[in-house]
């Protein structure tokens, strides 16, 4: 905006804060549900447990209005290049939750199809253990997004960076 | 039309097939056949044309890898197992058909049973057992670039290293080349 010149440096930093608090308080996530945890990421989202309360009720199906991958089951390699597509259609800034045991480690699924991990080709942000977790996990991840956000700084978020 | 009683069943099918059948025996009801893979064919076209047998239905293909069973039964290596149900007579009747591990091919019932497209490339794609004269034979469950049968017996339950040698399962990369 041509400001940051006038006043020394001192915007960047408030302007960081602005930027961080419009994005952290509405995160739009885009669910990558496939197998039991997605039916807790469901509960998260109802009326009981809420996640509007966060700024992140608003689901997208299409991964180009998102900025939060939700990724929750078991990944097979067959599926792990339609993950890695729909995570490069996000747009920047973008973050990942991998929720629960499978979709973290393989989880008991220790064979010949399953992904163990997918943090082997996607970049995690926060790690939910639980098979699966309770909404609690779920709700309390996000908050740990939250706060990555706010400590964030724009210039780290620029794409190709 | 009443029950076939599985000793009517099986003297329809001695009578019309003769020496083909190698094995037979009933377990809890449920009559199994043992033949060669290359008298598959045969047999099904008995079992599905004939008017005393008429079994409309198929009900499964599967495989089984009998490496290391210390059976006399198990003539081959591998066996692709067929189940039949007649709706008329209420039985059913299991086939199993020996194919050996050097050329581990039988032919396809496709053209006598349509239900046996995707079940045929299961096994195919699990065990690496050919089916002759399939229409559109190839993997069904795993990339269509995995190198192994999942399902054999001496494959290991982690796999070769397929699940970390992840890149070469990037299909975009084809689609974007061309």
């Amino acid at each position: 905006m041509g400001l940051e010149s006038k006043m020394g440096g001192i915007i960047t930093t408030q302007l960081d804060k602005v930027v961080n608090w419009a994005r952290k308080n509405s995160l739009w996530p885009m669910p990558f549900g496939v197998a039991c945890c997605a039916i807790e990421m469901m509960a998260t989202l109802c009326s009981r447990y809420d996640m509007s309360r966060f700024g992140a009720e608003v689901i997208r199906f299409s991964p180009r209005q998102s900025d939060l991958l939700l990724v929750s089951g078991r990944i097979s390699i067959k599926m792990m290049p339609v993950l890695t597509r729909i995570y490069e259609q996000m747009p920047e800034p973008k973050w990942v939750i991998s929720m629960g045991a499978c979709c973290s480690s393989g989880g008991v699924f220790d064979t010949y199809t399953l992904i163990q991990g997918i943090d082997q080709f996607l970049p995690v942000d926060v790690y939910i253990p639980g098979c699966p977790p309770r909404p609690e996990a779920l709700l309390d991840a996000l908050m740990f997004i939250q706060k990555k956000i706010s400590t964030e700084r724009i210039q780290d978020r620029i794409h190709g960076n | 039309m009443s029950r076939l009683e599985n000793e009517k069943l099986l003297s329809l099918l001695q009578e019309m097939m003769g020496d083909l059948i190698v094995n037979h025996h009933d377990f809890r009801g449920l009559l199994s056949v043992d033949i060669h893979g290359k008298d598959i064919l045969t047999l099904v076209s008995c079992i599905h044309q004939d008017s005393r047998l008429n079994f409309p239905l198929l009900v499964d293909v599967s495989g089984v890898d009998y490496l290391e069973y210390d059976d006399e039964a198990c003539l081959e290596r591998f066996a692709v197992i067929y189940i039949f149900y007649s709706i008329v007579h209420d039985c059913r009747i299991k086939i199993r058909a020996f194919v050996p591990e050097s050329d581990p091919a039988i032919h396809s019932i496709y053209n006598e049973y349509k239900g046996a497209d995707f079940t045929e490339r299961e096994v195919y794609d699990m065990f690496g057992i050919r089916f002759i004269d399939h229409p559109n034979l190839k993997r069904i469950l795993m990339p269509e670039d995995y190198g192994s049968n999942p399902l054999r017996k001496d494959y290991p339950l982690k796999g070769l290293g397929e699940r970390s040698q992840f890149p070469k399962y990037n299909i975009y990369n084809k689609i974007e080349n061309d």
